[in-house]
């Protein structure tokens, strides 16, 4: 074949490979046609084939002309790939319209108990300030929960904890405190511990009293443990806990395993002392939150520390109301009740 | 009897007593102490000393308006038959008022209301008006328009009150000008010192450093103590219950009621005036804090009073009208025939006082403090004396209340006291003493400039206790009303509460910087708290008390073995042995208002064990419920599975569980698998029972799970290897077959990781099918999916083609199956 003949064939071809390439609807299609004439056995390399019969000064002037025509077919390539992005792109676009003020798909997230969260937080403080987590046993003997604490049989303060007990003479612990016996006989000197748990009165149920409530009893033993260091202690609790300078007041109060007794009120911070009636202290300022004491010499004897060598302190405050205050929480039962509308809200 | 008339307390303006509370007169105070501070004041310091003031009642208007009036004329009305016209005089005035009740006469001193007092009983506010022609200028009063009592029989008649002056305001013949305070007593239950005003009074002048004459109490009556009497002996069997008893004889007495003031007084601390005798006895006992008891002689079988035990269900019936059934461990007063009181508790109806009597006896003792606690709360009785006597009074009082007594006695009842008192006190309570120093009270408190030693020793001396210096000791002599003060440690709290606690200057123990020790069980919980709400579980908290009812509707009933002596109610009757059935409530209460819930608890089950404490395991319960589902077990299985993986617990199975499994009952048949961990039995999960579905009438589909947590503890494996992920593809292949319906796929999985090289990476079940048609009644297809990797290579076909056959093998030879692809 001459030059003319090629050149026609070159013309051909080149028309052929536009004209699929304007027709092409996707990508993948478009390579397709790319690839096909532009490969090995494709036309174009066919022709290449074909140049060693030509002239030298010809052989210049065809390779031109396929340069020239592989440039034009790669620009319409080009043009034809971008136009056809577009609009795949367009098309999604419409397809993903979608309403953003309606509101997303519920995600169902589990929820930790209030009571559990406030434990936590207390503990932590607890454990920063040097004190280990005991847990409490919760049904245990007459001795544990009363005599190994000063309280006989018969002994008038057991009035305070309405006990109750299962019909062979256990007893569902009525305070924390029933595990400071074992602590103290066990642990080894000086004993800081903390324990937090389940306790149970026989009281009937209302928004504020409830048979089944939680306490986080602490115990401090070593030399020279001051009443001072007592108060010092929660304070440092307690503004930890309330992030900020708690102030105390205390009343003198009456537990016979600790002398003397003490309940600690800390500043009411919902109202902070203003006018008017405010349902967390109750109009008083003053919230109730820590019944406390150095503890009672019989009690260091009974569990075979020296009371003349060693002294300590002891508290039990109670959880639920910490909770209470925090949230503002108004019915105690709410603990209990097992109603998620109440749970998920912590 | 004349109580009936002055019954009830004065309506508005007080408060009805209660047993932790103990109402102070101020003015009662003021006879053996001076008090100049404020109520704010005085609540402020007694509160940061002694105990709570709830709050305090100012009696201050009480009775504003009404004035002592005497009647100088009266007529009939000339318009009204059943009307009067009295002329009253009020001193420099005289009035006109025009009065309904027929009980007056010329010379009776009367309450008058005039023109502009408002009586709040009543709700009236008092003006001039015409009565049918007559103008009435005020009106005379009967005691329930005052406010005294119930009476509205008649005008309140005011000629026996002593020292009645006419013009005189009525509220200072009645002493009513008052402020009462509200004293949290729990707090006292060691001080039996202050359930009398006396002793409160003695704390006020400590707090105050006001001075402190009890003398106002102590009697002039001369009187002699004897063990016997002409008309009377005594005897005690119980020496240990009984620890003194007086007693004295009063004739001729004539029983009525009170003066006003003495009613008015009782009133104002919330006791209800019955008549002269029974309330001198209350007057004395709020006094001094020695309960007191009047007998009617005459109504006494012989004259011996006997204090002993009661006898095998020997029965009194009380003054409140209840007959009693008393045991032998109960204290009893009694005559030769019968008991005649349960001593320290109630005396008995057939011997009170009424207005016939005319012979008391009257009765000062001191009883055992436990077994008095303990009669009273076996009878369910508590008293104004039972509660003093529970707390431990002084035996030493007994004579100062009954001499109190007879004073008061001989001045409103007429009575002849007779000048002579038996007294049997067998063994006389010792003064305490303590040694102590100043220092060691100082250092005990932490707070050395808190006060000194000259400071201590005055302290001590305002609360009557004896203080001698010996070189740089203090010894104390203790007073027997203060049975609380036995070592130094009461003695520091006596210092420390009178400078106030508030004022102690705060310190911090002193401590090494040893790390705290972990409790790893404790941060255990937490881990299984916060994966169960990563998995979208949230935590409830249920009662450790559960009821019948709701175990047998779970049909799990059997399982309830530890019953409560004293429940708070059925529902609440057993320590519970399982948490699920409370979820399972807790789903029924959140199903009206969620079409998914799942819930867990980690809470405590209780086991009983023969002659110990019950045995107590850490519960792990888990519940979902989805209302638009047909079933929930693959949900719950999910759970469980994430849980044991996420806590790093091998070797877990699940099996279809035997029918003696004790919650079996609680599940779907079909639906209820068994976990076991290193095939011991951890827990049990699956889909609710449709039984328990029906009765709570729950639609869609409950899975519950109920794990023993203390047994996931035991199992869990803390140290986590970590293995390398491959950057080469993996080869997937499935295998189909056919075996038994009832072989374990945990088992089938297991073998096949055993029995292959460790190119096998995972052998997962891709499902289970049953079809009775295709492939029989006892068959299910299984399809399994084995995934191989190397880490360091690509791998082809042959490069498993060992393991795969292996695992044909082991399906043909040990499961019985049959290949399908
Ligand atoms: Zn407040």
């Amino acid at each position: 074949m001459n030059l003319e003949e090629l050149t026609k064939e070159l013309a051909v071809i080149q028309d052929e490979i536009l004209t699929k390439i304007k027709a092409s609807e996707a990508i993948p299609q478009l390579n397709d046609i790319k690839v096909a004439y532009l490969s090995k056995k494709g036309p174009l390399k066919d022709l290449q084939t074909k140049l060693p019969t030509l002239k030298p000064e010809e052989k210049i002037t065809f390779g031109q002309k396929i340069n020239a025509a592989k440039s034009t077919i790669q620009s319409a390539y080009d043009k034809r790939q971008e136009e056809l992005h577009l609009q795949e792109v367009n098309l999604r676009k419409d397809k993903n319209w979608i309403d953003v003020t309606i509101p997303g798909k519920k995600i169902s997230i589990g929820h930790l108990h209030p009571i559990t969260q406030l434990r936590r937080e207390a503990e932590n403080i607890f454990m920063n300030m040097g004190f280990e987590i005991v847990e409490p046993r919760s049904i245990d003997t007459d001795y544990n929960v009363f005599e190994a604490l000063n309280i006989p049989v018969g002994h008038p303060a057991r009035d305070m904890w309405d006990t109750f007990w299962t019909t062979n003479g256990y007893i569902p612990i009525t305070h924390t405190s029933a595990m400071q016996h074992t602590i103290l006989k066990e642990h080894d000197l000086p004993v800081r511990a903390i324990v937090p748990g389940r306790c149970f009165r026989q009281e009937a149920t209302d928004a504020t009293h409830e048979h089944t409530f939680y306490q986080i009893e602490g115990v401090y033993v070593d030399k020279n443990i001051t009443l001072s260091d007592l108060i010092g202690t929660l304070k440092t609790f307690l503004s930890a806990f309330y992030d900020r300078d708690v102030q105390l007041r205390i009343q003198p109060s009456y537990f016979p395993f600790v002398e003397p007794g003490l309940e600690i009120m800390i500043d009411c911070a919902i109202c902070k002392g203003k006018e008017g009636y405010c349902s967390t202290c109750r109009g008083k300022r003053w919230i109730e939150l820590v019944p406390a004491g150095p503890i009672h010499p019989n009690v260091l004897t009974m569990a075979g520390i020296d009371p003349n060598e060693y002294s300590g302190f002891a508290w039990g405050m109670g959880l639920d109301r910490l909770v209470m205050i925090k949230y503002g929480i108004e019915d105690l039962r709410w603990f209990h009740s097992g109603d998620l509308r109440f749970l998920q809200q912590f | 009897m004349e109580s009936k008339i002055y019954a009830g307390s004065t309506a508005g303006t007080f408060v009805s007593y209660s047993n932790s509370k103990m109402k102070i007169s101020q003015n009662w105070l003021k006879e053996f102490t001076e008090i100049t501070h404020s109520p704010e004041e005085i609540i402020s310091h007694l509160n940061a000393s002694l105990a709570e003031i709830e709050d305090y009642y100012d009696y201050e208007n009480l009775y504003t308006g009404i004035i002592v009036g005497k009647i100088t004329g009266l007529k009939p009305h000339p318009n009204a038959d059943k009307l009067q016209v009295a002329t009253v005089t009020t001193g420099e005035h005289t009035h006109t008022i025009v009065c309904g009740a027929s009980n007056i006469s010329v010379d009776d001193y009367v309450p008058v209301a005039l023109p502009g007092t408002y009586l709040s009983e009543i709700d009236l506010k008092i003006e001039s008006r015409d009565l049918r022609g007559v103008t009435s200028e005020g009106m005379l009063c009967s005691p329930k328009e005052l406010g005294i009592s119930d009476d509205h029989s008649g005008i309140l008649i005011l000629n026996d009150e002593p020292h009645v002056r006419v013009g005189e305001y009525f509220s200072t013949l009645v002493k009513a000008h008052d402020i009462v305070y509200e004293i949290e007593n729990k707090a006292l239950t060691h001080r039996p010192d202050t359930f009398s005003h006396l002793g409160i009074a003695r704390e006020f002048s400590a707090i105050f450093g006001t001075k402190f004459s009890p003398s106002k109490a102590d009697t002039k009556t001369k009187i002699t103590i004897s063990e016997t009497h002409p008309h009377l002996s005594v005897r005690i069997e119980n020496e240990t219950l009984c620890r003194r008893y007086t007693a004295a004889v009063i004739e001729n007495v004539t029983v009525k009621p009170s003066p006003l003031w003495l009613q008015q007084g009782l009133k104002s601390v919330g006791v209800r005036p019955i008549n002269n005798v029974v309330d001198i006895t209350n007057f004395v006992m709020l006094e001094l804090g020695q309960p007191l008891h009047a007998f009617d002689k005459a109504k006494l079988t012989g004259e011996e009073i006997i204090i002993r035990t009661a006898t095998e269900k020997e029965h009194l019936t009380t003054i409140d009208g209840k007959n009693r059934e008393l045991d032998p461990s109960m204290l009893v007063i009694a005559d030769e025939k019968e008991a005649i009181a349960i001593a320290g508790v109630m005396g008995g109806i057939d011997t009170e006082i009424s207005k016939d009597t005319t012979t008391i006896v009257l009765e000062s003792a001191n009883f055992e403090h436990y077994n008095n606690r303990k009669t009273s709360r076996t009878l369910g009785l508590q008293t104004d004396a039972s509660i003093r006597f529970s707390k431990n009074q002084d035996p030493n009082n007994t004579l100062p209340a009954i001499t109190r007594a007879l004073e008061l006695l001989a001045e409103l009842t007429e009575g002849t006291v007779s000048d002579t008192i038996i007294d049997q006190y067998p063994t006389p309570r010792e003064i305490q003493t303590i040694e102590i120093t100043a220092d060691y009270i100082m250092n005990r408190i932490g707070d050395p400039s808190l006060t000194s030693e000259k400071e201590i020793i005055s302290t001590l001396k305002k609360l009557a206790i004896d203080v001698t210096k010996n070189k740089d000791h203090l010894v104390l002599r203790v007073p027997s009303f203060r049975p609380d003060l036995t070592i130094k440690a009461d003695i520091v709290e006596e210092i420390a509460r009178l400078k106030g606690y508030d004022n102690i200057t705060l310190t911090l123990p002193k401590r090494d910087l040893t790390p705290v020790s972990p409790n790893d069980a404790v941060l255990w919980k937490r881990a299984i708290a916060d994966y169960c709400a990563r998995l979208g579980y949230s935590e409830v908290y249920n009662y450790s008390f559960v009821g019948k009812d709701l175990y047998t509707l779970c049909n799990v009933e059997s399982l309830l073995t530890i019953p409560l002596a004293n429940p708070i109610s059925p529902d609440r009757a057993f320590m519970r042995p399982q948490l699920l059935p409370q979820l399972i409530e807790n789903i029924n209460t959140n199903r009206k208002n969620f079409d998914h819930a799942a819930i867990f608890e980690l809470e405590k089950r209780f086991h009983s064990v023969t002659d110990d404490l019950p045995q107590e395991i850490t519960s792990l319960a888990l519940a979902r419920y989805e209302k638009h589902q047909p079933h929930a077990f693959l949900e719950i299985k999910g759970a469980v599975e994430a849980l044991v993986n996420q806590l790093h617990i091998a070797d877990v199975t699940f099996t279809q569980p035997t029918d003696d499994h004790p919650l079996i009952n609680l599940f779907s048949q079909k639906r209820v698998a068994e976990v076991l961990i290193s095939g011991e039995s951890a827990g049990i999960l699956g889909e609710l029972a449709p039984a328990i579905e029906i009765e709570l009438g729950f639609e869609g589909a409950v899975g519950i799970a109920e794990l023993n947590a203390d047994l996931l503890f035991h199992f869990t494996d803390s140290k986590r290897a970590y293995s390398p992920v491959s950057i080469h593809p993996e080869l997937v292949m499935d295998i189909s077959c056919l075996v038994d319906r009832n072989l374990s796929l945990d088992m089938l999985k297991n073998s096949i990781e055993r029995s292959t090289s460790e190119l096998l990476t995972s052998a997962r079940i891709l499902e289970s099918l049953t079809d009775a048609a295709k492939f029989g009644e006892d068959r299910k297809s299984v399809t399994i999916r084995l995934v191989f990797q190397s880490p360091v290579r690509s791998l082809s076909k042959a490069d498993t083609a060992n393991d795969l056959q292996n695992v044909k093998t082991i399906l043909q030879e040990n499961f019985g199956a049959e290949i399908r692809s």
